[in-house]
């Protein structure tokens, strides 16, 4: 499975490179060219580049698209670990805090031994 | 047999401390949380990188679409325009909402530096100090109430000593915890750089391409157009457009740099971790980041110029 989807995200890439090639290509033709075409070509050489760059957006979006799903596969673990950093915060916290009532409990038992002698 | 229950107290904290610094390994706690707080600066400093490396992105592609389109219109039949720019605007709001999400996936790992810098910063050991200063205190008064009893006596410099021990246990505590916790998330981390490499990499070759394009029309019409057609003159505007075409070429270099430079990201990452590398290190990798999120904002702002 994770290999079928290396492989496909490989065929993606290559196929973005190669459109991505073959429009620098088409508007590598200058326009003192193009307007002495006649009208036909012209208009062919317009829906050319229209499907090539809508091509190209679609492929590169699926592209991203299919990296994206990694990241939200990805996301309950660093959730989950920004949360038990934020717990081992209160844990620390919690040390000092059991320090501090002990000494409030010293104090208190001291109070009482003094009304007491 | 007061001194002795002393000394035993003593004792005790001091084998304490041992025992804290002996479980938090041979790096010392001052070392391991000054790690921890240049990893967070690092790992916050690279979302916001990325943050604006998108910024750059969705700009470059909805700039580059646009000149395409005014471009083809041109040459286009009038009855196709329409459903033209229907195609293109509906392929590039979805583009552009993609590259959106990326932005919460990298606020999420900025999430997690942030967490970690609570952790790492946080003022536990004057705390501590100030805790067992109070406790070493209470036991003072106490021992004062019960003279006569055989309990731990405290004199005010055993106090004073106690509580900078007790800083310093609180100190070796909390650098184990850091360290524990950078050793739990190795994987989860590690994985996300990985992913981030990824990305880098795509979007370093949507700009490639979108810049390789932007590069040839300059030379194209900018430079090559105007030197071989003799009935107009050139001067300092063709100059600069030749300098800025040749300049250009470096900027797609800038891209290559950068993808490099998260791949180091992780493998830095791993080398802190397994104690081979300073945190110093993910800083020269951000700043190949950082320059190349300059360089590809001035060749934005460069393209933009050359438009008016």
């Amino acid at each position: 499975m994770g290999n079928t989807d290396h492989g496909s995200t490989i065929d993606l890439e290559t196929s973005i490179q190669r459109l991505g090639a073959s429009r620098r290509q088409l508007k590598d033709i200058d326009d003192d060219e193009l307007d002495a075409l006649p009208v036909a070509k012209r208009r062919e050489w317009a829906r050319a580049l229209q499907r090539l760059s809508v091509a190209i957006t679609k492929l590169e979006t699926a592209d991203l698209q299919n990296l994206s799903a990694e990241f939200i596969a990805g996301e309950s673990r660093l959730r989950a670990a920004a949360t038990k950093l934020d717990e081992d915060l209160a844990h620390l916290a919690d040390t000092i805090a059991m320090i501090d009532a002990a000494s409030t409990a010293v104090k208190t038992v001291t109070e009482v031994v003094s009304l007491l002698a | 047999m007061g001194r002795f229950h002393s000394i035993l107290g003593r004792a005790s904290l001091v084998t304490g401390l041992l025992l804290c610094f002996l479980m938090t390994g041979c790096v010392g706690p001052t070392q391991t949380l000054q790690q921890g707080t240049d990893l967070c600066d690092a790992g916050i400093q690279y979302t916001d990188a990325l943050d604006e490396l998108l910024d750059v992105t969705i700009e470059t592609v909805i700039d580059y679409d646009s000149d395409e389109l005014i471009r083809q219109r041109r040459y286009a039949d009038p009855n196709d325009l329409r459903g033209f720019l229907d195609e293109r605007n509906k392929a590039l709001t979805e583009q552009v909402k993609t590259l959106e999400m990326f932005r919460s996936h990298s606020r999420r790992l900025r999430a997690y530096f942030t967490s970690l810098g609570e952790l790492t910063g946080a003022t536990l050991q004057g705390s501590a100090t100030a805790a067992v200063e109070n406790l070493s205190g209470s036991i003072a008064a106490a021992n004062e109430s019960l003279r006569d009893s055989e309990r731990v006596d405290l004199n005010d410099e055993e106090r004073i000593y106690l509580s900078k021990l007790g800083g310093l246990v609180a100190k070796g505590a909390h650098a184990g915890v850091v360290r524990a916790a950078l050793r739990r998330d190795a994987v989860v981390i590690g994985q996300q750089l990985v992913l981030h490499e990824k990305l880098m990499a795509k979007l370093a070759g949507i700009l490639e391409d979108r810049y390789a394009g932007q590069r040839d029309t300059i030379g194209r019409q900018k430079v090559r157009k105007p030197y071989v057609s003799t009935d107009q003159s050139v001067g300092d505007g063709w100059k600069n457009d030749r300098r800025e075409w040749i300049r250009s070429g470096f900027y797609l270099d800038e891209l290559t740099k950068a993808t490099e430079a998260i791949r180091q990201m992780r493998y830095v990452w791993a080398g802190i971790l397994e104690g081979r590398q300073d945190a110093h290190s993910v800083q020269l990798a951000l700043n190949d980041i950082h320059d190349f999120t300059q360089a590809t904002t001035a060749l934005h702002e460069a393209g933009k110029e050359k438009e008016d």
